[in-house]
């Protein structure tokens, strides 16, 4: 699998760092910027942090009603892949100004541990989760 | 070293401990007791929860019920590790102890016959082992085990939730799986009940409350799992046999425990009431699948030479 990575996307990005998830989310609207709050507010429903803490969520946009939510997941078989579905949906569908939800997983860039600020790493250690 | 009423005035009044080095012997003893039950009943709940977990509808399902599993035997591998603290062997536990030596909760000796009851036992059963962690967690003198559950009581709420999960869709698919379901909580709300072990007017006194190992009683124990059980069953409008009393602002039960259980056919006999010694004996004697359990915990072990 990693071989037929490197020959689509070159060789996986080792500089990603907790800025990737930031920087998306400093750059969207206000209205966008309320839906990551509500996402930041979502369980992991395995670890004790939420999915932004756990970077899980790339980027979210909105258009005319219509939102868009970038993500991906730490496995490719995550045993909570239906739940979390479910959990976005539900949460951003209530809110006034979102008509429709998609929620789509690109697994590009791939997720890494890289990807945590310290804050959180913090946060699982003390769990006991080691990373 | 303190005498033991000593300790456990000491213990009430918020002392906690971290190593064998500041335990009373009785202490210990109390302590090692509880983690034996509780790593028995987790590391026993994985090869109750594996067969149906196989037969799980679709693979999302497939995977949750997996990592289930995998959950499950790190908790009991967490119990273990903290009893080897305490001068326990691990492998010896593990692998070396008869299926009879298992101290598990009797629910995890029972055959899980279809993907109803499988959901059922992470909705009853599960639920069961939050409410006796949570109490630990937030009330135990034992630092070590106090530290170890935050992990353990995040992992059972996703049980909790995917079992919540199926049983709604059970209740809501067909005729045929809200009877299957009905026929699950038949028999397993009842084992939930007796989880918690003897009403504390038959108790005459509890170590482990007195050592603070645990917070609440097994009264306060099992009225917290009805008071979250119970507006389930009722939403998904599932009969079981207990209600809440507004007079008395309790859950109350329709019949008298301890009732007796027949094994073959997973009934409880509700109008025949037996002794909470009874209870004992059978759960002592193990229910029908303890020795299938055990062996399959016991037979993946594989020596490997290093």
């Amino acid at each position: 699998m990693s071989s037929a990575r490197s020959e689509r996307n070159g060789p996986a990005d080792t500089s990603l760092s907790s800025e990737f998830v930031e920087e998306r989310r400093a750059d969207a609207s206000p209205f966008e910027q309320r839906l990551w709050d509500v996402l930041d507010e979502i369980p992991d429903p395995h670890i004790p942090v939420s999915l932004v803490e756990m970077a899980m969520v790339y980027d979210v946009t909105e258009d005319d009603g219509h939102v868009s939510v970038e993500m991906t997941f730490p496995c490719m078989g995550c045993p909570a892949y239906d739940m979390i579905h479910n959990d976005i949906e539900s949460c951003l569908a209530v809110i006034d100004g979102v008509d429709d939800v998609d929620v789509d997983v690109v697994w590009d860039p791939v997720w890494s541990k890289e990807l945590l600020t310290q804050e959180v790493r913090d946060k699982m250690n003390e769990s006991g989760i080691s990373l | 070293m303190p005498t033991e009423k000593q300790f456990k005035k000491e213990l009430q009044n918020g002392r906690m401990i971290e190593s064998t080095e500041e335990m009373t012997d009785g202490y210990k003893k109390a302590l090692k007791q509880i983690l034996i039950v509780s790593g028995d009943t987790e590391l026993m709940s994985a090869p109750a929860y594996y067969d149906q977990s196989l037969n799980a509808p679709s693979l999302d399902a497939r995977a949750s019920c997996i990592s289930v599993i995998q959950d499950e035997l790190g908790h009991g591998h967490i119990a273990y590790r903290l009893l080897e603290d305490l001068g326990e062997d691990r492998e010896e536990l593990i692998y070396e102890r008869e299926p009879h030596e298992f101290r598990n909760t009797y629910g995890f000796d029972q055959h899980i016959d279809n993907f109803a009851e499988l959901v059922t036992a992470h909705g009853m059963f599960d639920r069961a082992g939050i409410v006796l962690l949570s109490d630990i967690h937030e009330n135990t003198s034992y630092a070590p085990w106090k530290r170890a559950l935050t992990k353990v009581s995040k992992e059972e709420q996703f049980h909790l939730r995917h079992g919540e999960t199926w049983m709604r869709r059970l209740a809501n698919n067909s005729e045929k799986t809200k009877r299957q379901l009905q026929e699950a909580v038949d028999w397993m709300f009842p084992m939930g009940v007796e989880w918690f072990g003897m009403p504390d007017d038959k108790k005459k006194h509890d170590d482990q409350l007195e050592y603070r190992i645990k917070g609440k009683s097994n009264d306060e124990l099992r009225q917290d799992w009805l008071s979250r059980a119970l507006p389930l069953m009722n939403e998904l409008d599932l009969d079981v046999p207990a209600h809440y009393d507004e007079d008395s602002d309790e859950y109350v039960l329709d019949y008298d425990m301890p009732v007796a259980f027949d094994e073959d056919n997973k009934e409880w006999r509700f109008d025949e009431s037996i002794s909470w010694s009874d209870v004992m004996d059978r759960w002592r004697s193990r229910g029908p699948a303890n020795e299938k359990y055990v062996n399959l915990i016991q037979s993946g072990k594989v020596d490997v030479e290093v």
